[in-house]
């Protein structure tokens, strides 16, 4: 479930009827685009067809993304997710490679920052990686100035586990637009564009399965995105 | 002179597509919010503008109410372009006075251009 201090960001029950369409909605935009710049390349070669040839491959991996995550969320069952102790330095630095060729072409940074020393998390590796992936596309629309969006980790001692998120920069979100991400992914699809909604809400569904906790932080400049997990108990026991 | 069009898209790569088509023709200005677009329009006063629906932090018909509360700005013909074109009727296109709703889902790029043109007669 995700959350911001006390409320509900309705993730359960997340894909019902209704979703199909919010579903139909991220994925139309990115076809939308996709068909437009082959339309551009069938024009005739021109000065912009490597660019154009790689945005569209971009665009694609970022779709499949997205529908490899709906497969997912709804074969949702702990058991098919176990969890282990993994390195969370490792994840984050995973994610910032997987989406390098992505920010790159939009011209944005997506740097790592993290506390000296993290301990080992328990988590399901493939759905965590899943989780940041979707919080640094969703921040892809919103870097600073100079383009930057800063993943982050950092160990919360007194919680027990490690928050690992996405700060990104940007217009601020309306005090109205933040309470719709907190309400419903319908929401969402009606606010901020792309992933944000659906990709959100995934991430939400993710986390409940491998024991994890979504949360948000509404700043002046932007907002955070994280997923608190677990410090891992194993080393402990040894 | 050329005219002046205002492109507000907040999809770097849609936004591109629209600039590559219209800035042999007209003067383009691109800004990917509607705070940015309130601050373009005072600077510039376009001809033209097309707006995309969903924007970061607002929406287009934000702007739009912005516009049309002004006296000298509401008479900016504007060019609603949106994956939502559906949900868009011709009451609420004539409403809000937009001069043209165009399905990005359909739009072949150098239509652009073409709608472009036509609103400017």
């Amino acid at each position: 479930m995700m959350t911001t201090g006390d409320r509900d960001t309705g993730g359960e029950g997340l894909f019902a009827a209704s979703s199909i369409s919010v579903a139909a909605h991220e994925l139309k935009s990115p076809l939308a685009l996709i068909r437009q710049l082959s339309l551009e390349l069938q024009d005739g070669p021109s000065a912009h067809s490597d660019m154009l040839i790689e945005q569209i491959r971009l665009i694609s991996e970022r779709s499949l993304r997205l529908t490899t995550n709906l497969t997912k969320v709804n074969r949702l069952q702990t058991s098919l997710f176990e969890n282990t102790s993994i390195n969370p330095r490792a994840v984050v630095a995973e994610v910032q490679m997987e989406l390098a060729p992505l920010y790159r072409a939009r011209e944005r940074k997506l740097r790592f920052s993290s506390s000296s020393s993290l301990p080992l998390v328990s988590t399901n590796h493939d759905l965590l990686r899943r989780i940041l992936a979707n919080f640094a596309d969703n921040a892809l629309h919103y870097a600073d100035e100079e383009g930057i969006v800063e993943l982050f980790a950092q160990l919360r001692r007194k919680d027990d586990v490690v928050r690992l998120g996405v700060r990104d920069y940007g217009p601020r979100i309306s005090r109205l637009q933040w309470r719709s991400i907190q309400k419903s992914h319908e929401a969402h699809a009606s606010t901020r564009p792309d992933s944000s909604g659906l990709g959100l809400a995934i991430s939400s569904q993710f986390a409940d399965v491998i024991g994890a906790h979504v949360g948000a932080i509404r700043h002046k400049d932007g907002a955070s995105f994280y997923v608190d997990v677990p410090v891992s108990k194993q080393l402990s026991l040894l | 002179m050329k005219k002046r069009v205002l492109i507000v898209e907040d999809e770097a790569w849609q936004a591109d597509v629209f600039v590559r088509q219209l800035s042999a023709s007209y003067d383009v200005t691109l800004v990917t919010n509607g705070y940015a677009a309130i601050n373009a329009i005072d600077d510039q006063m376009p001809d033209i503008i097309i707006l995309d629906v969903l924007l970061a932090g607002s929406t287009g018909f934000s702007l739009i109410h912005e516009l049309k509360s002004h006296d000298d700005l509401a008479h900016i013909p504007i060019i609603l372009i949106t994956n939502l074109a559906e949900t868009i009727s011709t009451e609420i296109a004539a409403h809000y006075d937009i001069a043209e709703v165009i399905d990005k889902a359909a739009l072949r790029p150098k239509d652009i251009s073409a709608a472009v043109a036509k609103v400017l007669g």
